[in-house]
């Protein structure tokens, strides 16, 4: 107590006052079978399709709600953490896949690792509702059980290699995609006490990713992890953000086990990422095995999962400051309660920025947000005095959109991007697609 | 790029290439208004269009148009097309999607594929406009694509990276550029009276 007060963590308040209006903006981002909206990635942009995404956004947001509950006992979280889960039950094939899971690449189904992603999001919410007695756990458990044996084991896991394929037909070794099938297959063996999928699977797995990681001790590049690995060859990228979320798994691989070589992993892996953290608590997008950076399109919202990562290290003693990084991430918030995807879009050809904003870098992007959303749910705590959540109706950004200068415009159920002579791309929130005006058309 | 022939299997997607053609020519689809129609003798462009067009939801919308999609035209489509035709009203659209210049691509198995331009003279003289034409992947695309691979294979990771941006920021172009594309997409219009 500080006089009559009581001492309050200001910037944690921050943090969870953001999470509060975070949440508010993804719920303008449901339609009628889930959360939809255009997707910006660094590997293709999917502006047209903006219908419903069974993919990795439910993990972060099923995750963020339970978060939400956990801390405060509001039943209202756990409530929509269990709409989520109903999204996934619903947009289940008899295949075990799901609906619509390829996030850029949507529609299509089979996405990675976005129907583990879904998986570990049914059976957390699955664990904590079996705490409360509640017999639907059951269901979720099920559907989970569904797309890991219906799909993932007998299709993605490679016997011979004792690793998973990148896709079907793509025998690609990707690290950052095997730690969120380990973390799904761990969640199962939490909920189960099923060892078997840890021993089989889960534990090859993680071998396979140290077996990625750069071991150089007098090197910068020293414990980082290769995006992708064909047979013994390494794609030479490291992307931080996908290291980051390679980290977790390496960790509960490592409390599974207690062998130190997971954990020594993490902690190499961790040290990479913060020898390469930018002075306002950035990271680049890419560092190559030649020592050149890529530094844009830098992750905004998509460094809540980096953050979740330095609290895993920290955890285990590991030596990160997460402010700088925390700073970051609070600078992407926006009016309408969303958070920008990135920053430097604009500059991911030539990687020098000018000027505005790209709208990619505006845009804010529910497969996107949900990382952050995780990340800063876990701010908010019973108790907190946070103002009421009020968005304002519209919000207006400058952009620009395929190098015209252009206008950007959001509100609870559209958004727009208008040029000089009219709108150029528009969506009507909970439609399937969105309007593109050809440039033929446009006077 | 393999010539796709059927519908695809959880974890298999069609290439970039396709990918963008059939998202642009559902949204474009969506924003006629709909209910849409396809008509294709391509197996796998009839299931990635009915899958998407299928997600329309376009019964009761405000000033929704029929469209007609015409997919991958081939000869042996004429007799359906022309029936669908008679049922289309002024105002009723025709998407067609094409393999561009560089034919056979597209092509799906041994069936004759029609060029755009013959497709565009046989709706041309059914009463239909040219309004808006898309290419997907045209010369400026294939030539930062074809760079990309070429400094990968040098080494150059972060060069390829970013050439591969710079060719997918030219992947659809429009107007006369479209015509040069591997794909294309073409929205005509039935004149009213």
């Amino acid at each position: 107590m500080r006089g009559n007060y009581p001492e309050v963590d200001l910037s944690r308040q921050v943090l969870a006052f953001a999470a509060l209006r975070l949440e508010a903006w993804l719920e303008t981002m449901r339609g009628p079978d889930g959360y939809g909206g255009p997707v910006v990635h660094w590997w293709q942009d999917n502006l047209l399709y903006t219908g419903p995404g069974l993919d990795w956004r439910y993990e972060g947001m099923i995750l963020g709600y339970l978060k939400l509950y956990r801390n405060t006992g509001d039943e209202r979280w756990l409530g929509k953490a269990r709409r989520a889960g109903e999204d996934l039950l619903r947009g289940q094939l008899p295949s075990g896949n799901f609906r619509h899971s390829c996030f850029e690449a949507n529609p299509g189904t089979g996405g990675t690792p976005h129907e583990a992603a879904c998986d570990v999001a049914l059976l957390r919410l699955a664990h904590v509702l079996r705490e409360h007695g509640d017999p639907w756990w059951e269901t979720l458990a099920e559907a989970a059980r569904r797309n890991l044996w219906g799909y993932i084991l007998p299709v993605l896991w490679d016997e011979e290699a004792r690793r998973f394929r990148n896709l079907p037909a793509d025998p690609t070794f990707v690290p950052n995609k095997a730690a969120t099938i380990a973390e799904a297959l761990l969640a199962w063996a939490d909920l189960t006490g099923d060892r078997d999928v840890v021993n089989r699977y889960v534990l090859p797995s993680l071998d396979a990713i140290v077996a990625a990681q750069v071991r150089a001790p007098h090197s910068p590049l020293d414990g980082a992890i290769d995006q992708g690995m064909l047979g013994s060859k390494g794609t030479g990228r490291y992307f931080p953000f996908y290291i980051a979320r390679c980290i977790p798994a390496l960790l509960r691989g490592y409390e599974w086990t207690g062998e130190e070589r997971y954990r020594d992993a993490a902690g190499r892996a961790m040290a990479f990422m913060m020898r390469f953290r930018l002075p306002d608590g950035s990271f680049p997008q890419v560092v190559y095995r030649n020592g050149q950076v890529n530094r844009y399109p830098q992750w905004v919202a998509g460094t809540g999962d980096v953050l979740r990562a330095m609290e895993w290290a920290r955890r285990y003693g590991m030596d990160v400051n997460p402010e700088p990084t925390q700073l970051w991430l609070v600078r992407g918030l926006q009016l309408h309660g969303g958070i920008a995807t990135a920053h430097g879009f604009g500059g991911i050809e030539t990687q020098r920025l000018s000027g505005r904003p790209d709208v990619r870098d505006r845009l804010s992007v529910c497969g996107w947000a949900d990382k952050a959303f995780r990340y800063l749910a876990g701010m908010v705590q019973r108790g907190n005095h946070l103002p009421a959540v009020q968005s304002p109706p519209e919000v207006e950004m400058d952009c620009v959109f395929r190098d015209e200068r252009c206008l950007y415009r959001e509100t609870a159920t559209m958004l727009e991007i208008r040029g000089e002579s009219g709108w150029r791309y528009r969506w009507e929130k909970g439609a399937p697609w969105a309007s593109l005006v050809p440039r033929s058309g446009r006077k | 790029m393999s010539p796709p022939s059927g519908p695809l299997p959880p974890g298999v997607l069609p290439d970039l290439l396709h990918r963008t053609a059939f998202n642009l020519c559902a949204a474009l689809a969506y924003s006629w208004g709909g209910p849409a129609w396809i008509v294709s003798g391509n197996p796998l462009y009839t299931a990635e269009l009915t899958g998407r067009l299928g997600d329309g939801g376009r019964k009761g919308r405000r000033n929704a148009r029929p469209v007609l999609v015409w997919a991958d035209p081939c000869p042996e489509d004429y007799p359906e097309m022309t029936r669908r035709l008679e049922m289309l009203p002024p105002g009723g659209a025709v998407l067609v999607l094409a393999a561009g210049r560089r034919r056979g691509v597209t092509s799906a198995g041994e069936r004759g594929l029609l060029r755009l331009g013959q497709v565009l003279r046989w709706l041309a003289a059914r009463g239909f406009e040219e309004t808006a034409r898309y290419g997907i992947g045209g010369p400026e695309y294939r030539f930062w694509s074809r760079l990309a691979y070429l400094v990968e294979r040098l080494g150059q990771a972060d060069r390829a990276d970013r050439f591969r941006a710079r060719a997918r920021a030219v992947l659809l172009v429009e107007g006369k550029a479209a015509s040069a594309a591997i794909l294309t997409l073409v929205l005509t219009v039935r004149r009213s009276g």
